[in-house]
């Protein structure tokens, strides 16, 4: 049944999915393994995207369906005690003087799904947005979006905003945008970035597994 | 200065899954999705407020990679000053859908609707493009009328042209009657507004003919470029 769940949800057949999930917990499946088993099929929809067979309303439709996932087994993750680990936490945003969303939307719904807990602050984020809400929730990974060329000397602004602060030391940051690559990296004083959607999450994960347990931040 | 707002949006849901992909046809057929595609129409067509502003502003000369306008302005960098090369007058507008959508789809997304949400966030930039597309036309029906010719249009952003030219735009135009400001960070509010040049002149112009596309860099992969050549048949 765990596989016919994890086609279900990756061909994007809600019902289906929804069915199996009640039958898996009725027939007393562990409920963790229901969730990971979502897990698995979220990073073959993310793979499909990757390779322009889905695009933006089948990651959406794949989110609610994990969502949906999620509520149905709560109530027995608690009956266990257990709750599901936060891979790390991430502040993410598309750096001011820009507006393109769609990438760091993805980026968003991808570390989601892989547990990440995300904190996406929009569009046009001022370098004093990042630092106060770094200093808010004190995140493992900071993501810096931008699709224009003018995003590097914003982000390059808001990385000195963050050490200004004193608080590089406590995050790693990566960037990402159609036009990023390691120098643009180098350049504004990142620590990577992330060519596409799955890449940020394989660094993010990297980055986290590096660092340890969840309560050692990531030191630089 | 000229304020217009007499465009016609249409949205085409033919055109709309070809530029999306073969799946979104499988997708819509399923009741849910119809929902928030239909729903996200009806939300678009209710909310779009379609307004364009411009004017033209004489050249007095072109120094290197920018122009210098008879009042003064100097515009330019990037491609500006080859392509619109040998023209005596710059149309410079901006144009807007209204901010109503965003509003509109940012409540969705808080609600949960993603989906609709996101429908209606694209067709807010298909229908930004289509204005953009008619004022052009515009502008370029109006040179002809004077037995001139129009130049490519061309959007700081787009290409080399920096952002940061907005502010010599806006400089020149008085946005308030369409209701777009530039922000601190030189971003338009609302979201769903662009800004462009259009080189007029008597005589034959740097780049005629062709479309703010050939100057980006991501032509080959812009959805909103596959569905203006569905629409249109532009290149």
């Amino acid at each position: 049944m765990k596989d016919k769940l994890i086609t279900a949800i990756a061909d994007m057949n809600e019902e289906e999915a929804m069915q199996l999930v009640r039958a898996m917990l009725e027939a007393g499946e562990d409920p963790q393994s229901i969730l990971d088993a979502a897990s698995e099929a979220m990073t073959i929809v993310g793979k499909r995207f990757d390779e322009k067979e889905y695009y933006l309303p089948e990651l959406i439709i794949a989110g609610d369906m994990m969502k949906a996932v999620g509520e149905l087994v709560k109530p027995k993750l608690r009956a266990q005690a257990r709750s599901t680990k936060t891979a790390g936490k991430v502040v993410i945003g598309t750096v001011a003087g820009d507006i393109h969303d769609i990438g760091k939307d993805v980026v968003t719904f991808m570390l989601d799904v892989n547990n990440f807990e995300v904190h996406d602050l929009g569009v046009d984020v001022p370098a004093a947005t990042f630092v106060a809400k770094i200093q808010e929730i004190q995140p493992d990974i900071v993501g810096l979006s931008g699709f224009l060329t003018m995003a590097f000397d914003q982000m390059k602004r808001t990385v000195e905003a963050i050490k200004e602060a004193g608080l590089r030391g406590n995050v790693k940051i990566m960037i990402g945008g159609a036009i990023m690559d390691a120098s643009a990296a180098e350049y504004v004083g990142a620590d990577a970035f992330g060519a596409d959607a799955s890449a940020a999450v394989k660094l993010a994960q990297g980055w986290v597994a590096q660092a340890g347990p969840r309560s050692s931040a990531l030191a630089r | 200065m000229y304020v217009t707002h007499d465009f016609t949006i249409c949205f085409d849901e033919t055109q709309y899954i070809a530029q999306v992909g073969g799946s979104l046809s499988n997708l819509l057929a399923r009741p849910n999705v119809r929902a928030s595609w239909v729903a996200a129409l009806d939300d678009a067509r209710r909310l779009l407020r379609p307004a364009a502003a411009w004017d033209t502003f004489a050249i007095k000369e072109f120094r290197h990679e920018r122009l210098v306008l008879a009042n003064g302005t100097r515009i330019g960098g990037g491609p500006v000053a080859s392509v619109v090369a040998g023209a005596s007058e710059l149309a410079v507008g901006v144009c807007t859908v209204d901010g109503a959508i965003s509003s509109r789809a940012t409540e969705l997304q808080a609600e949960g609707q993603r989906l609709r949400a996101m429908f209606l966030d694209d067709l807010g930039s298909w229908a930004v493009d289509q204005v953009r597309q008619q004022l052009c036309r515009g502008i370029e029906a109006a040179a002809k009328g004077r037995g001139w010719r129009a130049s490519a249009s061309l959007s700081p952003g787009e290409s080399e042209w920096s952002v940061s030219e907005q502010s010599v735009i806006f400089g020149l135009l008085d946005t308030q009657p369409i209701g777009v400001v530039l922000t601190e960070s030189l971003v338009m509010s609302p979201i769903k507004s662009l800004s462009l040049i259009v080189g007029l002149g008597p005589g034959p112009l740097g780049v005629e003919g062709a479309s703010n596309c050939d100057f980006c860099t991501i032509r080959e992969r812009c959805n909103y470029r596959r569905l203006r050549i569905m629409q249109t048949g532009e290149q």
